[in-house]
């Protein structure tokens, strides 16, 4: 019998955050932001953390992620259903320029890296404990 | 801008099948629908459970028996496979442990399965759980979606709005509303003050519970007291009656006889009969 004690979901504002700088660690950190000059995409990517982590931790539906968010239920959509692997051949190979919605397949690889290191913390802390 | 008016038949697609989700007690055959036979004359059905994606209240005073129902409905669903999420308010998640395992016992249940399928939120513990419902609201959607539970039970709801009840009917609506949309199998468990008639469906915090959900369940126990009890009931004085009554369901028809209940010596319950034919038979 599977025992949660303590609150989940936490802090949207934290993890949407965390989502955001993680995908900047996985573009090459601050200083590649630097080289890159134009930042126009940046706030795409905000947008593209706060859906994910709207969709996936607080399990809003779109039409409130709209809501929220002040975007279209379409735009959510598109985020939540990037290809990140089309994203991630395109980051690495440089490929040419997907059709996917380039933020939000970068916020999807970097909110699965961080999930997949949150699972194996509860793997650790139960084996441990 | 979402759709906000719906023609009728847009509706179709989204609306639930009707069907019962077993309690393991005659409860079960106490919901029914009413269908066609092969003759075209209308008969009655029994559901085969509390109806599918129902929120259900299950009230009473204290010691009627609300907890046993729960919990047995708990290792029912979990014995058959289903997974159940089980928020427990009032009794830490030990006690809850212990009261799930003689449960499992007393019904031959598989003890093994039925721990892998219940996830428990232990909120008697913590007070953000008890006190913040969206803390508490964001940690049951975090169990619904990750260990993928169908039933949801909260062991109490009063519990949730304990010393500010004016809260209560808010308080009530977002937890329904938030079961609707996870597309939970629900029971809230709530209590009842002593100053509300023991036979009503009014639980703490008025009449919020009640109306909000989509049916209600009312446990009873009366105490033997009177030579007029002994012989309306045919009990000896001291003893205690139990009662169970569907006090209401939007959902689905049901039995609307009051039964007689008894909690067995392993902690289960079972319905005997309804109290008219109790009364008659002189038991």
């Amino acid at each position: 019998m599977e025992v949660i004690a303590k609150p989940k979901g936490g802090n949207i504002d934290k993890m949407a955050e965390k989502v955001f700088l993680k995908s900047i660690e996985m573009i090459g950190g601050l200083k590649k932001l630097v080289e890159y000059r134009n930042l126009t995409w940046l706030p795409s990517l905000a947008e593209a953390a706060y859906v994910l982590v709207l969709k996936n931790e607080a399990f809003k539906t779109y039409r409130e992620i709209a809501e929220e968010l002040g975007i279209t239920e379409q735009t959510a959509k598109n985020i939540v259903n990037a290809d990140e692997e089309e994203i991630k051949k395109y980051l690495e190979e440089g490929l040419e320029k997907p059709k996917e919605h380039i933020a939000g397949g970068l916020a999807k690889l970097a909110y699965k890296e961080l999930k997949q290191k949150e699972i194996q913390k509860e793997m650790q802390e139960e084996n441990t404990g | 801008m979402s759709k906000r008016y719906y023609e009728l038949s847009d509706l179709k697609d989204d609306a639930p099948d009707l069907f019962g989700i077993p309690t393991g007690t005659k409860l079960d055959e106490m919901f029914f629908k009413i269908e066609k036979d092969v003759n075209g004359k209308y008969v009655k059905k029994p559901l085969g459970g509390i109806p599918h994606l129902s929120v259900m209240n299950l009230t009473g005073i204290p010691d009627s028996g609300k907890s046993v129902l729960a919990e047995q409905f708990a290792v029912h669903q979990a014995n058959k496979g289903y997974k159940v999420l089980f928020i427990t308010v009032e009794s830490p998640a030990s006690f809850l442990y212990s009261a799930l395992k003689q449960k499992s016992d007393a019904l031959r249940a598989d003890f093994g399965r039925v721990e892998g399928n219940i996830v428990v939120i232990d909120a008697s513990q913590d007070e953000e759980l008890r006190e913040n419902p969206k803390a508490l609201m964001d940690t049951m959607g975090y169990a619904i979606k990750e260990k993928k539970t169908s039933i949801t039970i909260i062991d109490s709801i009063t519990g949730l709005y304990e010393h500010k009840e004016v809260m209560a009917r808010q308080i009530v609506r977002q937890f329904f509303n938030f079961l609707k949309k996870f597309r939970q199998t629900g029971l809230f468990v709530s209590q009842k003050r002593s100053a509300q008639a023991s036979e009503s469906a009014e639980a703490a915090g008025g009449l919020a519970v009640a109306h909000i959900v989509d049916g209600t369940i009312v446990l009873d126990k009366k105490l033997i007291e009177s030579r007029w009890d002994t012989s309306l009931y045919n009990l000896p004085l001291g003893s205690v009656l139990r009662t169970i009554r569907i006090d209401g369901c939007r959902l689905t028809a049901h039995d609307s006889d009051t039964w007689v209940f008894e909690i067995t010596e392993l902690g289960t319950i079972e319905i005997i009969s309804p109290l008219k034919d109790y009364i008659n038979k002189g038991r």
